[in-house]
Formats: C-alpha cells, sequence, structure tokens
C-alpha cells in the first residue's frame, strides 16, 4: 500500500511540510468538499475504488467526498460502506457530459448532479435510467442540452463545468441557460490543473459568474486517490481508445493532477472563497443510502 | 494480340496516324508483326504471312493465297491436308464442306468460316492478372549495373499498361535480375532492388529516373541474363484532369518528385521532413523521419497552447539564484506552472533516438522522493522519456520570451532549464 502516500512521483517541495501534519485536520487550512470525483466504477475512466478514495478523502482532512461516476450510481453502496466506517460525509451523485446541438448555443459541459434528499436521489436514478435506455449501443450514453428537464431533477443541486477553450460568449450563455433551468441550485465549477491558462481561465469564469450571479466553486475532476496511479490509468485509457499507448498522444491526461490533492495544495491553488463555496454544496445535500433500508424495512 | 480499332479511329487522329502508332510503339513491347482485316482471325493469319494490309484487296482472295500453317485451328491438320494435294487456305475452303466436317473436326470449318468472314466471331473479354510480375531475357550479357535500364524500361512499360489499366499507380517495384549460368561460383543467384516512391505513380518516365538513380549504386557481381519485374504495392490511383492552369497540387508534385530525386541520390536518412505528433511532451511534439517514408495519414491538431517557436535539441541547465533562474540576466516568471508528466511507457533504444516502443510499467514511479541512490534515478530518467516537468513562460531583458521549466531531480533539489524560444 506504498502508494497511499502522496510523496511518490515527486510533488513540489510544499508536500514536506504538510504531511508532518498529515493525518489530521490541517489546522488553519480552510476546510474542503470534493464534489467532482470517479471511481473504477465509470468503466475504463477512474483508476481508484470508492474505498480507496474514501479512505483518501479522510486522511486528507475532506469534509465530504462525492462520488460522481459518469451516469451512474454503481460505485455508491460500496463507498457509502467505507464512508460509514471512516466517519466522513458522503454526496450522492452523478456526472454527465452534455453535448450541444447547434453553435449558437453554449459550449459542451460537464454537469454535476448530487442528490439532496430521498426524493432527489430518485429523480437522479431516473434520469440515469432513462438516458441509458435510450442509447442503441450498451454502456453508452448520449446527453443533449435540449434534452435535459430541469424538472426531472427536482431536489437536486448541479455544478456544470465547462470545457476548457470556451469563449466567454458561450460561458455567458452557459451561466444564464443554469439560471432560468436551475435557479437557485447550481453552481460554475473551476477546475485548476496546473495548466498555463488556468489564470485566464478563472478570470473568464469569473466575468460569467458576475453577469449571471451565479457562483463559483472549486472541483478537482478527480480519477484516481492518489498521483501515483496516473500510469494505472494511462493504460486504461489506452484500453478504452482501443490503441497502444505510445499512440494515445494527448488523449492522454496531460498530468497527474487530477488526485485528490492535500489541503495545502488546495488552498494555495484556490482562491478562499472558491474553497468556501465547497462546503456550501455539501451542506446543501443532506442524502445517505441509509435512507433507503430505513424506507424499505417500513 | 488483337485489337479492335475501327471505334477509335477518330480519337487517334484517323487511321493512317493509328497505324503508325500501333507500329511505332507496338516495336517496344515486342511487336514483330503487325497486320489488320475485317475480322481477327484473318488479321491474325495476315500478321502470320506477313502481309500487313488486309483491306488492300477483297479478303477472300488474300485469304486464299496464305499458307495453310497461317491459321491455328488449320495447323493440326496440315499433314492429312497437304497428303490431299492443299497448299493454300483457298485450296481447303474448296474442298466439299461436308466432307471436311466428317473426316475433321468441327473446329476446323467454323475458323475458316469466320475468317472469312462468314460467320461472326466473338471474344472473351481480357482480364488482367491480379498482380504484376514479368520476366524479360536480355539480348545480350549485361556486366554494368545501369545498362539494365535498358532491359527493365521495356518491363516498366508493361508495369505503367497494366497499371493504367487497373487506374492504379505502383508505391513499391521490384527489380530482379539473375546471373548468367557461366557466373563465377561465389556470385550467387542473382540479386534485387526494391524501390519506393514518394507517392503512387504510374508515370513511365519517372519511375525510370528513380530506377536509374538506384541502379547507379549497383554493383553487379556478375554478368545477368535475365531480369523481373513485380509490383509490390499497388494503390489505386486518382486520375488527374488535364487542366490549362497549373493548380496547388500539380506544383506540389512537383516538389515531391525533387524531393524523392535528392533522396534516392544522397540515401533516403539524409532528407527530413518534420511530422508533428501526439504527444504532450515538447521534444517528442516534432520529430524529423525521412521524407520516403509515409506522412501521417491524419493531420494532428496543433495544440491550443502556445507552444515555443524554437525549441533546443537537448534542454539548458540555468544557473539560479535563490531559487530564481537565470539566463543572461534574471529572469521574470510570466505565467505558469503548466506542469506536463507522462512518457513512463515510452522507453528509449540505445542510440537516444527516437523510436517509441511501449514497454511494460517501469519502476520509475516506484522512485520516492528520497531515492538514496541518485544514479539509479537518473538512469531511469534516461532509459524511459518519462517527464515531470512545470513548464512557465519567462521574461528576460535580453533574451525575449522564454519556455523554461523546473524539474526536480532526483534528491530534493529543483532545477531549472530552458527549453525553447518564443518568436
Amino acid at each position: 500500500m506504498g502508494e497511499q502516500h502522496d510523496s511518490t512521483g515527486g510533488d513540489d517541495a510544499a508536500n514536506g511540510p504538510e504531511f508532518a501534519s498529515g493525518g489530521g485536520v490541517g489546522g488553519g487550512l480552510p476546510g474542503y468538499a470534493e464534489l467532482r470525483c470517479v471511481s473504477t466504477f465509470a468503466f475504463l475512466q477512474g483508476a481508484s475504488q470508492p474505498e480507496e478514495l474514501v479512505e483518501r478523502a479522510k486522511t486528507l482532512g475532506y469534509s465530504a467526498l462525492a462520488l460522481t461516476d459518469d451516469c451512474s450510481v454503481a460505485g455508491m453502496v460500496r463507498a457509502h460502506v467505507a464512508a460509514k466506517k471512516a466517519a466522513l460525509k458522503l454526496l450522492v451523485g452523478s456526472q454527465f457530459r452534455v453535448e450541444v446541438a447547434a453553435d449558437d448555443q453554449p459550449c459542451p459541459f460537464n454537469l454535476v448532479v448530487l442528490a439532496c434528499n430521498l426524493n432527489g436521489y430518485g429523480n437522479l436514478c431516473e434520469f440515469i435510467t432513462k438516458l441509458r435506455r435510450a442509447s442503441e449501443e450498451k454502456g453508452t450514453y448520449r446527453l443533449l442540452l435540449g434534452d435535459i428537464e430541469a424538472t426531472e431533477l427536482a431536489d437536486c443541486v448541479v455544478v456544470a463545468s465547462p470545457v476548457r477553450g470556451a469563449t466567454e460568449d458561450q460561458l455567458v450563455e452557459l451561466a444564464r441557460w443554469m439560471l432560468t433551468h436551475f435557479t437557485g441550485r447550481c453552481w460554475l465549477g473551476v477546475e485548476l490543473l496546473r495548466q498555463l491558462d488556468d489564470e485566464m481561465w478563472l478570470y473568464k469564469l469569473r466575468q460569467a459568474s458576475e453577469l449571471s450571479a451565479i457562483p463559483l466553486v472549486a472541483v478537482g475532476d478527480v480519477y484516481m486517490h492518489v498521483r501515483s496511479r496516473k500510469p494505472l490509468h494511462d493504460v486504461m485509457t489506452a484500453t478504452r481508445l482501443g490503441k497502444p499507448l505510445n499512440q494515445c498522444g494527448r488523449e492522454l491526461q496531460v498530468n497527474a493532477e487530477r488526485h485528490l490533492r492535500t489541503r495545502l495544495r488546495l488552498s494555495q491553488t484556490f482562491p478562499d472563497e472558491l474553497l468556501a463555496e465547497t462546503l456550501k454544496v455539501a451542506a446543501r445535500c443532506d442524502f445517505s443510502l441509509d435512507e433507503l433500508t430505513q424506507q424499505s424495512e417500513i | 494480340m488483337l485489337i479492335e480499332v475501327e471505334a477509335s479511329t477518330r480519337l487517334f487522329g484517323g487511321k493512317r496516324a493509328l497505324r503508325d502508332r500501333i507500329v511505332q510503339e507496338g516495336a517496344d513491347l515486342g511487336v514483330t508483326s503487325v497486320a489488320w482485316a475485317t475480322n481477327g482471325l484473318a488479321a491474325q493469319a495476315l500478321a502470320r504471312a506477313g502481309i500487313e494490309n488486309g483491306f488492300k484487296r477483297p479478303l477472300d482472295q488474300l485469304l486464299d493465297a496464305l499458307p495453310m500453317a497461317a491459321l491455328s485451328a488449320v495447323h493440326p491438320y496440315e499433314g492429312t491436308l497437304q497428303r490431299l494435294g492443299c497448299r493454300t487456305l483457298g485450296d481447303v475452303r474448296h474442298l466439299p464442306r461436308g466432307g471436311i466436317s466428317r473426316r475433321f473436326d468441327k473446329m476446323l470449318l467454323a475458323a475458316l468460316d469466320r475468317a472469312y468472314g462468314v460467320q461472326p466471331e466473338v471474344h472473351k473479354w481480357v482480364e488482367l492478372p491480379e498482380t504484376f510480375s514479368a520476366r524479360l531475357e536480355l539480348m545480350s550479357r549485361v556486366e554494368m549495373a545501369p545498362a539494365l535500364l535498358f532491359g527493365a524500361r521495356r518491363l516498366l512499360l508493361q508495369m505503367c499498361g497494366w497499371l493504367a489499366a487497373r487506374h492504379s499507380g505502383t508505391a513499391a517495384f521490384t527489380l530482379q535480375w539473375a546471373h548468367d549460368s557461366m557466373r563465377a561460383k561465389d556470385a550467387g543467384e542473382g540479386g534485387e532492388l526494391t524501390i519506393r516512391t514518394a507517392e503512387p505513380s504510374r508515370n513511365l518516365e519517372h519511375l525510370c529516373r528513380l530506377l536509374a538513380e538506384h541502379l547507379a549504386k549497383v554493383e553487379l557481381k556478375a554478368p545477368v541474363g535475365e531480369l523481373r519485374l513485380a509490383a509490390t504495392e499497388v494503390v489505386s490511383l486518382e486520375e488527374k484532369s488535364g487542366s490549362l492552369l497549373l493548380d496547388e497540387n500539380q506544383t506540389k508534385e512537383s516538389l515531391q518528385l525533387v524531393l524523392e530525386r535528392i533522396a534516392a541520390r544522397l540515401g533516403p536518412e539524409r532528407v527530413l521532413r518534420p511530422v508533428l505528433t501526439d504527444d504532450h511532451r515538447l521534444e517528442w511534439m516534432q520529430m524529423w523521419q525521412p521524407v520516403p517514408k509515409p506522412q501521417p495519414r491524419r493531420g494532428i491538431d496543433p495544440d491550443t497552447m502556445p507552444q515555443p517557436t524554437w525549441v533546443l535539441p537537448h534542454p539548458l541547465k540555468l544557473a539560479t539564484r535563490g531559487h530564481r533562474p537565470l539566463y543572461q540576466g534574471a529572469l521574470h516568471l510570466l505565467t505558469g506552472p503548466h506542469r506536463v508528466e507522462g512518457g513512463w511507457w515510452h522507453r528509449l533504444d540505445e542510440r537516444g533516438g527516437g523510436r517509441m516502443s511501449a514497454g511494460g510499467i517501469p519502476e520509475v514511479d516506484e522512485r520516492g522522493e528520497g531515492a538514496s541512490d541518485s544514479a539509479c534515478g537518473a538512469a531511469d530518467q534516461q532509459r524511459t522519456g518519462h517527464v515531470q516537468r512545470d513548464y512557465w513562460v519567462a521574461l528576460s531583458e535580453h533574451a525575449g520570451v522564454l519556455w523554461v521549466y523546473q524539474e526536480r531531480l532526483a534528491s530534493d533539489e529543483t532545477a531549472w532549464y530552458l527549453h525553447g524560444v518564443f518568436a
């Protein structure tokens, strides 16, 4: 279990002292809840088991962890068991790639849907079932912007993460769409993954946020619980694409930043208010799989 | 060989011009005798007898005068017919028909009728072989390789005809030569030369020139008696329209041909072409490959991130002052970091050259921060193309905008490198 420690693969020097305070609360650091995270239950996408993610999040002192597999809630039970054991708040959700049909619509984006309560969970599951059954090929789905009915996702909160490279106009368009469909329960997700244009991206999203009054929230877009899982993730990507590893090129992730980052790193990466916003989102979600058992017992 | 020419006379500028072309160009293909008549069998018979024009007099008069051997169907019975007192085809024709069909094969009478135009002729369609391979025995033994071109040209002409009929071009063809049987013992059976073209072609002159360049470098161990040519790679070719104005495609093509000729003369490894590859790592994003190698089919979209115009062949280690990199003065870091990680699967070969090979998972990522043996770490770095770097755009007062990166060394130190320069 050597890879439990983030030290492998070498991080910047800042990692050192943090590990001294490691297993604990990270005194003085802002709290954080990860809102976007896939496990191995998103087939050939995530490189870590739900249990590993939950344990790692607990070790790093996260306030909550959302498991949001791609159009699936299959990993939720295992995450739930692990989260109960670790006494970590687990947010139940899923994420979807949203495509757009015409050019004048907003850019494609990723929509994280988190269930706020039992009803929201039911709605989310129905939504997934509908998408999966509509697709002709097993294991795929296609979600167009026009197909989303906000009422179908009642009692859920959503976080939209637009793709990098979206223009200001597209972002504003997206923010407007969010505002009309998910008023009061939507956020714009900001992913800062050590890319050259991180600052520019944050600036663009800030502008869209100011124009639409949709708050920004920090998301990690997590694919693995520690960075040393990157080689495994690369191999999974190659398998998914059906190509030899050396021909995958830029389809592979450029770096290993999509892991559960330490809170020190997060506090260095994100402005404080974006981190604080994650806690607000987490606070809106008050649903546990335990409620299902209680219900079936009744 | 039988050609129906009546329908094509107008296209080729009249009967006379067509005949001249056939006689002239046929000679290259090994045609020794030409004749024409109203039907194929008659033309064949006349060609055998050396009479060219089957229209000079009525056909039956011409045919009557020919020896019996002129018709293949008559040939097997020539002895019997001779004993009957026949000397010419006319004699055979004048024998009673009933007797002939009883005593000889039915085919004899049918062939006669067809040759004289009494019965219509039916031909099978010509079907070209699926692959091309032709041999040629040389008239005299050839001792110098360039002289092989003379014979090879005839084979190439045949190949080009075959390719034209199949609407294809060749991307590679092989010329084999067999040494004369009187060769020295150590000379071997013969040799072969495979020639690849930059793009599929069936242009005879082009292929000849290419072959000549290659043959100029071949040394024959013994005199050669026989040649064989095969089209090894055949690709269907799009016809070009004979446009009046030179369009872009045609000028491009001539560049291809020039590059190909230079490559043939200097050696294929000396003429290189930059190729974009799909990789996150800057030094692998572009590669130089020999021109004759086919280019990747699919173009690669350039990275959306700004990339330096000039890339150093090897990153230059920079001096530092208080964790700040220096290059012709202190550097001012503008934007970053841009982290690039990857390449652990990429095993470099001994020459340090650029062939990629996917290997198993090396132990690079197991190397912890506190790896005691720094030399071991360096060796790992060398064997695989693994990188882990934080790139920054840096501004230097004297050197302009630079692309520098910070890399963590095996021990806890970090080092700065200069990798590229923005224009």
